[in-house]
C-alpha cells in the first residue's frame, strides 16, 4: 500500500506542491484549491504538510450524508464521487487531518485521491519532504528514526 | 446466517452494508414500511431549495440492493416480533432471524392542536413530503421550530421565493446546538436574508377554509397557506416495546456499546435508539445522519462476532447561511447545565468561536465563518481531550511535528 | 489569453477612493511586471521634484509575472517610490507570500496615492478593500503588529513598517511578514510619510492559466536547471554565505566602516559555518527550490532564546564587517531592523560611519551620550535605537551617512555611499568585478543586487590593471549552457583568454537581473546561472498566452531598465554621481586601490554598450526608438 509520507523535517514550505496540486486538480493555481495543505508554525519555524490519510476506517466517510465516500478495494484509497456531492461540509468537520478540502469553484469538498498512484506534489517536491512509499516501509523507517525519542502518548495517529 | 433489518433508513443500510463486507454469505432481508429506496433525508432541503433534483436524494437503486444480496420486503408493514422464537410476522408470512437489527427511525411530531391536519400542514421527512410541498406551492410559509431542520427548510423555502416565518418555542434558535450569543448572530444572518424569526412563541392554532390560511402564537397571527412542523421528532419504538424489549427514559430503544438491545442477538441503531453522550456518559438521543451510520457498523460487526464499541454520541451540526458556514459541536451550555463550564470566546467582523471546557476538558465548539480547525477539535472532544493536553501538544515540537492536524486548532485554544 | 485576468488596485488616501483597473496586454508584452509595471506607473504619476515624504509620492507594490505559479523562485515582488534617501527611483525587491496573496486577491499590482490625515491600514481581500483605522497599531513594533493583524485577517500576508518607517527614518524598510523584508532605499518612510502601517493582503481566487499544461512542463524544466547549477547544492545548505570567505580572503569586505578589508577571525564570525552553529531547518519563500533561508536559534549567552528567520550574507558583512560585531550580535542585530523596520545594509553603513567619526574625535562622548567602538555590540544597538527613535545624535544619523555628514565638519571622507545611498559589504579595492561596476551603474544607487555576472567564478581574483575584465574561471560546458544569445556571448566572455568583458557582461547582467525583478523570481546565483530568457519566455508563454521570444523579454527588460534611467535623470542624476566614495580612490588597503580615471574608462564603455550617451548618462535617441519608448515619454 503506497502512500503519500511526510517527512516533516525536509519541508521548507515553498509550497510547490500546493499550486501543483490545484493546478492539476482545480485546473486553476491557488493554494486553497489544493488537497495538500502546509500549515506554517512560526514558533519553530516548522512547515507541517497534511494531507489526506487514506485512513482505514475513514470517519468522513461514516460522515457523507450522500454516502459517496469509498475505499478503493485494490489500493484502499478513500475516494469520492464528487459529483453527488451536494456541499454540506461534514465530512470537513469529520476529518481531524483537515484534508477534506473545500473547492469553492465547484461547490463541493474533495480529497487527495494521490492521482491515480502517481501523486503530482511528490514528483515536483524538491526537498524530499514528500514521498510515495509503501506505509509499511515507512512505518518502519519511521520507527528507527524515533527509537529513543520520547513520543507523547497523544502522538498515536489514527491509523490502524 | 441471517440477518434480517427492519428500517430501510440511513442506520439500515450502514448496518446492510458493513455486513455484507464482513460476510459475502450471510442472507439479509430487509424490511420497510414505506417503499422507496435509500435516499437522503439531510439533502432534502437542498431539492427543495431548488439546488438539487429530487432524484439525487436516492443514494441507492434496487440493482444496488441486487449488488449487495439484500432481499427487499418494502411497503410491507412488520406486525409483530417475538424474540423467543427469533422470528418476526409480515403480512400473512413469518420470517425466522439469527440476528436482528432494528434501525426503525424516528418521525416529526405533529402535535394535536386546532388546524394541524388541515391541509397545507407538512413535514420534510420523505421525499414524497418535498414533493408535496413543492406541489403545494407556498407562498407565504411559516416553519415551526428553529432546529437544524427548521433552520434549513426555513431557509430552503426562501431561497423558493417564500416569504418565511420561523418560530422557536425557546429563548433562541438552534437552542440545543448554540448558546444565546451566537444564536443571535445567526439569526440576524437570517433575518438579513429576509427570514422572519420569533423566538419565545408558542403555536396555538391554525384556522383556514379549506387549506391553511391563519397561524396563531401566544402573541401574534401570521397569514400564511403552508405550515411545516419541524419541531421534534418521536422515535418509532412501538416494534420494539411490544417485543418486549427495553426503552430508555428518553424514548428511545435501550442499547448497550455493542449496540445490541436488552435481549441477545437484536440490536437496535440510528434514531430509534438512545446511547450514552460521548462527554457526559448520559443517555441522550442523537438524531444525526453520522451517528446513525456509526452505530450501524458497531451493530453489524457485532452481529458477525467481531467486536466493536459505540464511543457515544456527539453532535456535529454545519449550517451554510448566506454562504457562511456555521458549525456546532458537542454540547452547549443547556446540555452542560449542572458542570461548572470555562467559556474561551472571541469575535471578530466575520468570525465568532466559543469554546466550552468542563474540567479542562473540551466539550463544547461553536464556530461561525470559518470550518478550519473544527475537524481537530471535534477529534479532541470525542477522545476528551483536554485544553492543557492539546496546548502541550502545540508547544512541543516533537508532538507537534506527529500531529499536524492540531495546528488549526490552535487559534481557538490559545 | 484575450483578457489577462490581473488587475491594477489603485488606492487615495487623502480621499479615500479605492478603485481598480484591468492591465492591459499592451502594458504586460511592454513591461511584462513587477519592476517593469512599477517603472512605468512611477514614470507616469509622480511629477519631477516630487517631495519623497510628500503626499505626492506614489508607492507601488508589483508582484512579478510569474509569481502564483510554481515555477521555481517564483515569489517575488517588488516595491517602488521615489526614494527619501536618494530622492530618485526607489525600488526593492523581496520574496516570502506576499506576491501570491495579491495575485491570487486578483491584483498585479497596488497603487498607494496620498496620505492619511491619521494612521491606516489597508486590509485586502479579493475584491473587498478597506482602508482601517490603525491608531491601535501606530508604535508597535513590526512582530507585535503581524501578531494582532494575523489575527484580525487570518491567513492574510503583511506588509508593514515599524517605528523606524513611522518616525521617517530615510533608510527605513517595509517589512514583509515577520522576516522578509523590502529593504533599500528607504520605502518605509514614504509609507510613514503616507500614515499607513501596514497593508494586509488575502486572495481566495484560483488564477487561471492560458495553458497549464506547458506551464507545469516548464516548471519542470525549470527545476530541473536549477538543480543541475554548480552552486546548487552549496546554496541550498548555506544559502548566501558562500560568499562571505571568499570575499574576505581577497580583502573586499566592508570591515570596519571599509577600513580593514578584512578581520583577523572572520572566518569564525561570518564564515558559512556559523549555519551548522546556528541554523536549523531551512526556510524557503513561496514556490523556491534553494531555500536559501535559515531559521535560526541562539540557544545560549546574552541572546539566548533569540529566534529569526535567515543567516544571510547582507546582515552579516553589514553588521558583522561594517560594524564589527560577533555573529550572536549580528543575529540580534538583524532581529532590531526586522522588528523596527529598518534596512539592515544602510543601518549597518550608518552605525559604521557613526564609531568611525567618534574614533576620529569628530563626535564626541557628549554628543553621542555613550562611548562608541567597533565590535561593541550593545553601543551599538543603544545607537541604532536612538536612530529608530530620532532621539539625540540619531536624529541626524536617521537621515542617512550622506545628509548627516553634512552636518558635521570633515566627516564627508566616512560616508560610503553612492548617490545617498550606503554601500553594502563588498569593497571593490579587494575584487574587482562586474558586480563591482554594478554599484557604480545601479540604477537606485549604491548597492549590490542590480548587476552581477550570472557566471562569477569566486575562487579567482585576477586583477586587470585596465578594469575592463575579469577572469571566467570556468570551463567550456559552463560556457555553453548560459543562455545568452551566442553573437553577444562572444562579446561578452573570451574563452581564449578566460576573461569577462566587464561593460558588456554589466549590461546583460542588469537586463537579466531586472528581467528577474519583472517576472518575480529570485537572483540566487543557482538561478542565475541557469535561468535565462528562454525559459523564462517559455513560461510567461504559458501563462499569459501571449507569444513572447527571449528577445523580446530581454528588449522589455532595457526598456524598463532605460526607463527608470530616465526617471533618475528628470530627477536630475548628474552623470559624475556614478563614482565611489573618495576613499576608495584615496585610501589603499594593503595596497589595493582604485584608479578613478580607468573606472571613468570602463563606465564610457558601459554607456556605449548601453547605448547611452557618455556625457550626460541619456540614452540617446536611437536606443529610445528601438525600445519604443518615444511613444511613452508623453
Amino acid at each position: 500500500m503506497k502512500r503519500i509520507v511526510i517527512n516533516t523535517e525536509a519541508c521548507d514550505g515553498c509550497g510547490i506542491c500546493q499550486l501543483v496540486c490545484s493546478a492539476y486538480k482545480a485546473g486553476q493555481w491557488h493554494p486553497a484549491l489544493s488537497r495538500i495543505k502546509i500549515k506554517p508554525l512560526q514558533e519553530f519555524g516548522l512547515n507541517l504538510p497534511v494531507v489526506c490519510m487514506h485512513c482505514t476506517y475513514p470517519p468522513c466517510e461514516i460522515f457523507c450524508v450522500m454516502n459517496l465516500i469509498y475505499k478503493e478495494p485494490d489500493t484502499a484509497y478513500t475516494l469520492r464521487h464528487e459529483e453527488i456531492c451536494i456541499g454540506c461540509r461534514a465530512c470537513e468537520i469529520a476529518c481531524p487531518f483537515s484534508a477534506a478540502v473545500w473547492d469553492p469553484i465547484n461547490e463541493v469538498v474533495v480529497n487527495c485521491d494521490l492521482c491515480g498512484g502517481n501523486p503530482e506534489c511528490v514528483n515536483y517536491c524538491p526537498t524530499g519532504a514528500l514521498v510515495f512509499m509503501d506505509i509499511s516501509e515507512a512505518a518502519d523507517k519511521k520507527r528507527r528514526e524515533a527509537a529513543g525519542v520520547q513520543i507523547l502518548e497523544l502522538s498515536r495517529g489514527f491509523l490502524e | 446466517m441471517r440477518v434480517i433489518i427492519i428500517g430501510n433508513g440511513a442506520a439500515g443500510n450502514q448496518a446492510a452494508a458493513s455486513i455484507r463486507k464482513h460476510s459475502s454469505e450471510c442472507e439479509i432481508v430487509m424490511f420497510a414500511r414505506e417503499s422507496f429506496l435509500e435516499y437522503s433525508a439531510c439533502a432534502l432541503p437542498d431539492v427543495l431549495a431548488g439546488w438539487i433534483p429530487l432524484d439525487k436524494t436516492f443514494l441507492k437503486t434496487s440493482i444496488d440492493y441486487e449488488r449487495l444480496q439484500i432481499k427487499t420486503c418494502f411497503a410491507q408493514e412488520v406486525n409483530n416480533i417475538d424474540i423467543n422464537k427469533q422470528c418476526l410476522q409480515a403480512g400473512n408470512e413469518k420470517y425466522y432471524w439469527d440476528r436482528l437489527i432494528i434501525a426503525t427511525g424516528s418521525q416529526p411530531i405533529i402535535p394535536a392542536i386546532d388546524g394541524s391536519q388541515l391541509q397545507g400542514n407538512f413535514v420534510v421527512k420523505t421525499p414524497q413530503d418535498i414533493e408535496r410541498i413543492i406541489e403545494h406551492k407556498p407562498s407565504r410559509a411559516v416553519v415551526v421550530g428553529a432546529g437544524n431542520i427548521g433552520v434549513e427548510t426555513a431557509g430552503a423555502l426562501r431561497n423558493r421565493g417564500c416569504m418565511v416565518y420561523l418560530i422557536e418555542m425557546q429563548d433562541r434558535i438552534m437552542p440545543l446546538l448554540y448558546d444565546q450569543k451566537p444564536a443571535d448572530i445567526i439569526q440576524t444572518m437570517l433575518e438579513q436574508e429576509d427570514i422572519r424569526v420569533f423566538t419565545g412563541e408558542r403555536v396555538t392554532g391554525i384556522e383556514g377554509e379549506p387549506g391553511v390560511e391563519r397561524l396563531f402564537t401566544d402573541q401574534q397571527e401570521i397569514e400564511c397557506d403552508t405550515v411545516i412542523w419541524a419541531a421534534g421528532v418521536r422515535q418509532n419504538v412501538e416494534l420494539a416495546r411490544q417485543a418486549g424489549l427495553k426503552i430508555g427514559g428518553l424514548g428511545g430503544i435501550e442499547v448497550d456499546k455493542y449496540m445490541q438491545c436488552s435481549e441477545p442477538g437484536v440490536f437496535a441503531c440510528g434514531d430509534c435508539v438512545q446511547s450514552p453522550h460521548v462527554f457526559t456518559g448520559k443517555p441522550s438521543l442523537s438524531l444525526l445522519w453520522s451517528s446513525a451510520k456509526r452505530q450501524a457498523d458497531v451493530a453489524a460487526a457485532n452481529c458477525m462476532e467481531q467486536v466493536d464499541e459505540y464511543e457515544g454520541n456527539c453532535s456535529v451540526v454545519i449550517e451554510e447561511i448566506r454562504g457562511i458556514p456555521c458549525v456546532a459541536i458537542g454540547l452547549n451550555l443547556h446540555g452542560l447545565v449542572g458542570y461548572e463550564t470555562e467559556v474561551i470566546e472571541n469575535e471578530s467582523k466575520d468570525f465568532y468561536y466559543r469554546l466550552l471546557a468542563v474540567d479542562d476538558r473540551i466539550a463544547g465548539f461553536q464556530c461561525i465563518g470559518s470550518l478550519e480547525g473544527a475537524g481537530a477539535i471535534f477529534t479532541m472532544i470525542k477522545k476528551g481531550t483536554t485544553l492543557e493536553q492539546a496546548r502541550k501538544v502545540l508547544h512541543n515540537k516533537d508532538s507537534i511535528t506527529n500531529m499536524a492536524w492540531y495546528l488549526d486548532s490552535s487559534r481557538y485554544l490559545r | 489569453m484575450k483578457d489577462y485576468p490581473g488587475k491594477i488596485l489603485e488606492i487615495n488616501l487623502s480621499t479615500g477612493s479605492i478603485s481598480s483597473r484591468a492591465v492591459e496586454i499592451d502594458l504586460i508584452e511592454k513591461y511584462l511586471g513587477g519592476i517593469g509595471f512599477n517603472a512605468r506607473i512611477l514614470y507616469d504619476e509622480i511629477p519631477a521634484g516630487t517631495e519623497p515624504l510628500s503626499e505626492e509620492n506614489v508607492l507601488v507594490f508589483a508582484a512579478g509575472t510569474l509569481v502564483g505559479t510554481p515555477f521555481p523562485t517564483a515569489s517575488r515582488t517588488e516595491a517602488s517610490a521615489k526614494s527619501p534617501l536618494t530622492s530618485q527611483f526607489g525600488t526593492s525587491n523581496s520574496g516570502a507570500f506576499f506576491g501570491i496573496q495579491l495575485k491570487t486577491a486578483g491584483y498585479d499590482a497596488l497603487v498607494v496615492k496620498g496620505k492619511s490625515l491619521t494612521p491606516v491600514y489597508v486590509a485586502i481581500s479579493d475584491e473587498e478593500v478597506q482602508i482601517l483605522d490603525a491608531a491601535f497599531l501606530w508604535g508597535k513594533e513590526c512582530w507585535a503588529t503581524v501578531d494582532i493583524l494575523e489575527k484580525k485577517h487570518y491567513g492574510a500576508e503583511i506588509a508593514l513598517i515599524g517605528p523606524a518607517g513611522e518616525n521617517l527614518v530615510r533608510f527605513a524598510s517595509i517589512e514583509n511578514g515577520r522576516y522578509d523584508g523590502w529593504g533599500r532605499t528607504g520605502l518605509g518612510a514614504v509609507m510613514g510619510s503616507k500614515n499607513l502601517k501596514a497593508i494586509a493582503v488575502k486572495g481566495t481566487r484560483g488564477r487561471k492559466v492560458h495553458d497549464s499544461a506547458a506551464l507545469l512542463e516548464a516548471v519542470r524544466k525549470g527545476q530541473q536547471l536549477i538543480k543541475s547549477a554548480s552552486s546548487y547544492i552549496a546554496f541550498t545548505e548555506y544559502g548566501t554565505l558562500n560568499a562571505s570567505i571568499p570575499y574576505g580572503k581577497n580583502k573586499a569586505i566592508s570591515a570596519h566602516n571599509f577600513t580593514l578589508g578584512t578581520l583577523p577571525d572572520w572566518k569564525e564570525i561570518g564564515g558559512r559555518q556559523i549555519v551548522d552553529k546556528y541554523g536549523s531547518r531551512h526556510v524557503a519563500c513561496q514556490s523556491c527550490i534553494i531555500a536559501c533561508g535559515h531559521w535560526t536559534e541562539i540557544k545560549e549567552g546574552k541572546y539566548a532564546g533569540l529566534k529569526i528567520k535567515d543567516l544571510e550574507i547582507t546582515p552579516v558583512m553589514s553588521f558583522g564587517a561594517t560594524v564589527g560585531l560577533n555573529t550572536e550580535a549580528i543575529i540580534k542585530a538583524s532581529e532590531i531592523c526586522q522588528r523596527y523596520g529598518v534596512d539592515m545594509v544602510s543601518a549597518g553603513g550608518v552605525l559604521g560611519f557613526a564609531i568611525e567619526l567618534y574614533k576620529k574625535g569628530i563626535i564626541t562622548t557628549e554628543e553621542v551620550g555613550f562611548e562608541l567602538d567597533f565590535g561593541d555590540d550593545e553601543a551599538a544597538f543603544k545607537l541604532l535605537h536612538q536612530v529608530i527613535d530620532r532621539e539625540g545624535i540619531g536624529d541626524i544619523l536617521a537621515e542617512g551617512t550622506k545628509r548627516a555628514a553634512e552636518q558635521f565638519a570633515n566627516a564627508d571622507r566616512y560616508a560610503i555611499h553612492i548617490k545617498g545611498m550606503e554601500i553594502p559589504m563588498i569593497d571593490p579595492r579587494g575584487r574587482w568585478s562586474t558586480w563591482s561596476l554594478g554599484m557604480l551603474t545601479n540604477i537606485r544607487g549604491g548597492d549590490h543586487l542590480r548587476c552581477r555576472n550570472p557566471v562569477e567564478n569566486l575562487r579567482f581574483n585576477d586583477k586587470d590593471e585596465e578594469y575592463m575584465k575579469e577572469r571566467f574561471g570556468f570551463k567550456k560546458p559552463m560556457y555553453d549552457r548560459l543562455d545568452m544569445p551566442e553573437d553577444l556571448k562572444s562579446q561578452a566572455i573570451d574563452l581564449e583568454s578566460d576573461t569577462v568583458d566587464i561593460a558588456v557582461m554589466s549590461k546583460w547582467a542588469e537586463d537579466l537581473i531586472n528581467l528577474y525583478n519583472s517576472v518575480g523570481i529570485c537572483i540566487r546565483p543557482p538561478v542565475m546561472e541557469k535561468v535565462g530568457p528562454t525559459i523564462i519566455a517559455e513560461a510567461c508563454r504559458a501563462f499569459i498566452g501571449v507569444d513572447i521570444s527571449a528577445a523580446d523579454l530581454m528588449k522589455s527588460s532595457e526598456r524598463t531598465w532605460n526607463l527608470i534611467k530616465l526617471f533618475n535623470l528628470r530627477e536630475g542624476e548628474k552623470v559624475d554621481a556614478s563614482k565611489f566614495p573618495r576613499r576608495f580612490y584615496e585610501e589603499d588597503i594593503d595596497g589595493n586601490i582604485l584608479n578613478e580615471e580607468k573606472i571613468q574608462a570602463v563606465l564610457e564603455k558601459y554607456y556605449l554598450v548601453r547605448g547611452w550617451d557618455g556625457r550626460t548618462g541619456k540614452p540617446d535617441s536611437n536606443t529610445l526608438v528601438r525600445l519604443n519608448l518615444v511613444d511613452d515619454l508623453g
